[in-house]
């Protein structure tokens, strides 16, 4: 059973996540293991199982890039994060220039203003890439979706060091 | 005793919380939650143990005896559960007690009744909570939940766990201390929302996030700090009065024992009063709140910078949250109370007593966990989270992680490993647990050999090995050999070596060395590629030598061991380079090699390679 058929959700990249949420919730009152706790250790068993399987597909719908991947491999693409990374060399280049940014950053102590100016370009691309996947499932170009994914992922990438620095920064001066 | 005899039509449900100082039992009768009481009326349970020859004494008679015989007195020892020899000295350098290390590298303690490890001291604890509720309900436990701090490793819970088996108490379940907390305040008072769990008590901090969604407990995230507590004010409190008493050279257990009970009466009094006084020998003098406040800020603020974490992690505001609720003995203390309020820009929850909300909550969870099935309209349930990433060793001593923390739980994750040479029989799993990439920086949880793998060529064989995760949170692991089909079930044990790393180090290393960690990360993963290089390269040489000129050869012969010095030197910069220049000059080599391979084998026998 697929996670779309699972989560009774009609097989689309775009979701009604409220929807999803709530039959997340319906799902888990009916085979969570705890409300099985007297009945034999079989029964357990597939309880067990049929519960890892709710929360796994949960976490696939529920996020953006997890779903675009699920989504790809029901339709035949299969692809994996950490390969997609690493393929895209194109963007090493610009990779190196929000880079040089981030380390200006360092530099002038997170200047207000500089930080928030390229946490909002990278926060732009994000949503682009986004909006763009969504388009690209649409018209069912997968081998597009792939190449977006891989942008996007790079920009998640960047969002996250920066993150990552600028909290190092915060905890030296406090 | 026809009375005695009598079936009782109420099952004997506890929840226990079994605490680094005190621990306590209750259970719900007639929907209401009821503290079990000893024969004076007390519902706390000092853990503490004494050894005596032959005698065992738990709680309020143990402690009589701290300062007497300090040796043979075990307390807190919920701080030193699953913990290792070398953990135990660092951390806590000035135990009064005979520690010993097993052969396992944990800990045990002589005592004058034997030996006794960490698991002994809490299953005879929970043994004396036991007595207490056959006593008053005149029936045998049915079942019981045990709560354990979120941020326990798989250690920690499983040690937990035995001392619960030895103990006899029929444990279902373990639960978490702020989710059981949560459930306390849930079911009373709360129905919907974002709450945060903030649980100070006196060995561990944690904190978790919930949201609350008619009937269903989910935890969002949880993280903490395992060493972290009101035991370490008392011990800065102490160094103070040490300090300001100016009694010297009287380093004996005795001395240390009696100064750490004062400076603990000392914190409580001054939750009450602005200033308090102090005897200590034959020094006389005063502590203030202010002073107190003081010693023990940098403690609270560590405990906010993980709350602000954690909230970041989620991307969560403060303004979302709907609730704080306070548990733990040491959030009475007022600072902890004004900064943790400041902090989240709103009043806390603590209606109901810190130091019971959590045998509440697990009393209320065990109720429910019987009664759910009867009562479907009602229905509870608790959605619980890996609270540390779980992860495998790869080559070069990185960890690759298969589940991330704050997965909601149960879960599971299939790994296929496969062989690195041919021929090779047997491959070694190593289990950690934690977030830093480094193997050495994690928590070693089990290593394992697969063995009696059939010989074939490298990257033939696939075996598919499953790591499962229960509500317990407790790792399971499963393997399946693709062509035997046969299952091999491994329950991680306690029975290898403990790492001395409490979690929120774990996480706050991993934000501070993740450049260092990648960089060298970087750096090994050349070496790892130049190394198989070489290899392969050498091994088809010595195969297919007549394939190429000695002229050729030389030049192929030079760049190999200007690579192998580069790795000797540990310079990334000329493995690089040299790695490239091999590539080129061996390229011709190679393309022979393939094209002699082509011509020397038939279809069929491609095909069957490449299966």
């Amino acid at each position: 059973m697929n996670y779309f058929t699972l989560f009774d959700l009609p097989r689309k990249f775009n979701i009604d996540k409220k929807l999803l949420s709530q039959n997340f919730y319906k799902l888990q009152l009916k085979f969570h293991p705890d409300l099985f706790i007297n009945d034999s250790e079989s029964k357990k068993k597939i309880i067990l199982e049929k519960s890892i399987q709710i929360n796994k597909g949960y976490k696939t719908l529920k996020n953006f890039l997890n779903r675009a991947i699920y989504f790809l491999c029901l339709n035949g693409y299969e692809v994996k994060k950490e390969t997609l990374l690493l393929k895209n060399n194109d963007f090493l280049i610009r990779y190196f220039s929000l880079y040089e940014q981030l380390d200006n950053l360092k530099e002038n102590n997170f200047n207000k203003k500089e930080l928030n100016n390229l946490e909002q370009i990278i926060q732009k691309k994000i949503i682009y890439c986004k909006k763009k996947i969504e388009l690209e499932f649409e018209k069912t170009r997968y081998k597009k979706v792939i190449k977006i994914i891989s942008e996007l992922l790079f920009f998640e990438k960047i969002k996250d060091v920066l993150k990552k620095e600028y909290n190092i920064y915060l905890r030296q001066i406090n | 005793m026809i009375f005695f005899k009598k079936k009782h039509d109420k099952k004997l449900l506890l929840g226990i919380d079994l605490g680094t100082t005190y621990s306590l039992a209750a259970t719900v009768r007639e929907k209401s939650v009821i503290l079990l009481l000893d024969k004076k009326k007390r519902y706390l349970l000092p853990s503490v143990v004494h050894y005596k020859k032959n005698k065992i004494s738990v709680g309020w008679k143990a402690l009589e005896n701290i300062t007497e015989d300090p040796t043979n007195t075990i307390s807190s020892v919920k701080r030193l559960l699953g913990r290792s020899i070398n953990f135990v000295k660092k951390k806590f350098p000035i135990l009064p007690y005979l520690i010993e290390k097993d052969i396992h590298e944990g800990i045990f303690f002589r005592t004058n009744f034997g030996n006794i490890t960490p698991i002994d001291v809490s299953s005879h604890i929970l043994k004396k909570l036991k007595k207490r509720a056959v006593l008053l309900f005149n029936q045998e436990i049915d079942a019981s939940v045990i709560t354990v701090p979120a941020y326990f490793n798989d250690f920690q819970k499983k040690e937990t766990k035995k001392a619960a088996v030895l103990s006899g108490i029929n444990l279902i379940r373990l639960l978490n201390e702020p989710t059981a907390a949560a459930v306390a305040y849930g079911l009373q008072k709360l129905k919907k929302g974002i709450v945060l769990v903030y649980d100070l008590g006196g060995g561990t901090f944690d904190v978790s996030i919930l949201n609350l969604n008619k009937g269903i407990f989910e935890v969002l995230a949880t993280s903490g700090d395992s060493n972290l507590g009101g035991d370490d004010f008392d011990d800065a409190l102490a160094k103070n009065i040490y300090k300001k008493s100016n009694l010297q050279n009287r380093c004996n257990d005795f001395f240390q024992t009696s100064l750490l009970q004062i400076a603990k009466s000392t914190k409580l009094k001054l939750t009450k009063y602005e200033k308090v006084e102090v005897h200590f020998f034959d020094w006389k003098g005063y502590i203030t709140r202010e002073e107190f406040n003081l010693i023990i800020i940098d403690f609270i603020k560590k405990t906010l910078f993980i709350c602000s974490d954690l909230l970041e992690e989620i991307n969560l505001s403060v303004e979302q949250i709907k609730e704080v609720i306070m548990v733990g003995g040491s959030t009475r203390i007022p600072l902890v109370h004004t900064e943790v309020s400041k902090f989240f820009k709103k009043d806390l929850l603590k209606s109901i007593n810190p130091d019971q909300v959590v045998a509440i909550g697990a009393a209320m969870h065990v109720d429910m966990l019987f009664s759910s099935k009867n009562n479907t309209k009602n229905k509870v349930i608790l959605l619980d989270v890996m609270p540390l990433s779980l992860g495998i060793e790869v080559m070069g001593g990185f960890v690759e992680k298969i589940i991330f923390r704050n997965t909601s739980l149960p879960i599971s994750k299939t790994k296929e490993f496969t062989t690195y040479k041919d021929n090779q029989t047997s491959i070694l799993i190593h289990i950690v647990q934690g977030e830093r990439e480094l193997v050495k920086d994690c928590i070693s949880l089990s290593r394992f050999v697969l063995r009696d793998i059939k010989p074939q060529k490298a990257g033939l064989v696939r075996i598919l090995v499953t790591f499962q995760v229960d509500t317990d949170g407790l790792i399971h692991v499963k393997i399946l050999e693709n062509y035997s089909s046969k299952e091999k079930k491994i329950i991680i044990d306690n029975n290898i070596t403990l790492k001395n790393l409490n979690i929120s180090q774990i996480l706050k290393d991993s934000l501070k060395h993740s450049k260092d960690d990648y960089y060298f990360r970087v750096k090994e993963e050349k070496k790892i590629e130049c190394v198989r290089t070489l290899e392969i390269l050498n091994k088809s040489l010595k195969k297919h030598l007549k394939l190429i000129s000695k002229k050729e050869l030389k030049k192929i012969k030079y760049t190999q061991e200007k690579l192998q010095k580069s790795i000797q030197e540990d310079d990334y910069f000329s493995m690089k380079n040299n790695l490239q220049k091999l590539d080129e000059v061996s390229k011709n080599f190679f393309s022979l090699q393939l094209k002699n391979a082509i011509d020397c084998s038939s279809i069929k026998n491609i095909l069957k390679e490449n299966i």
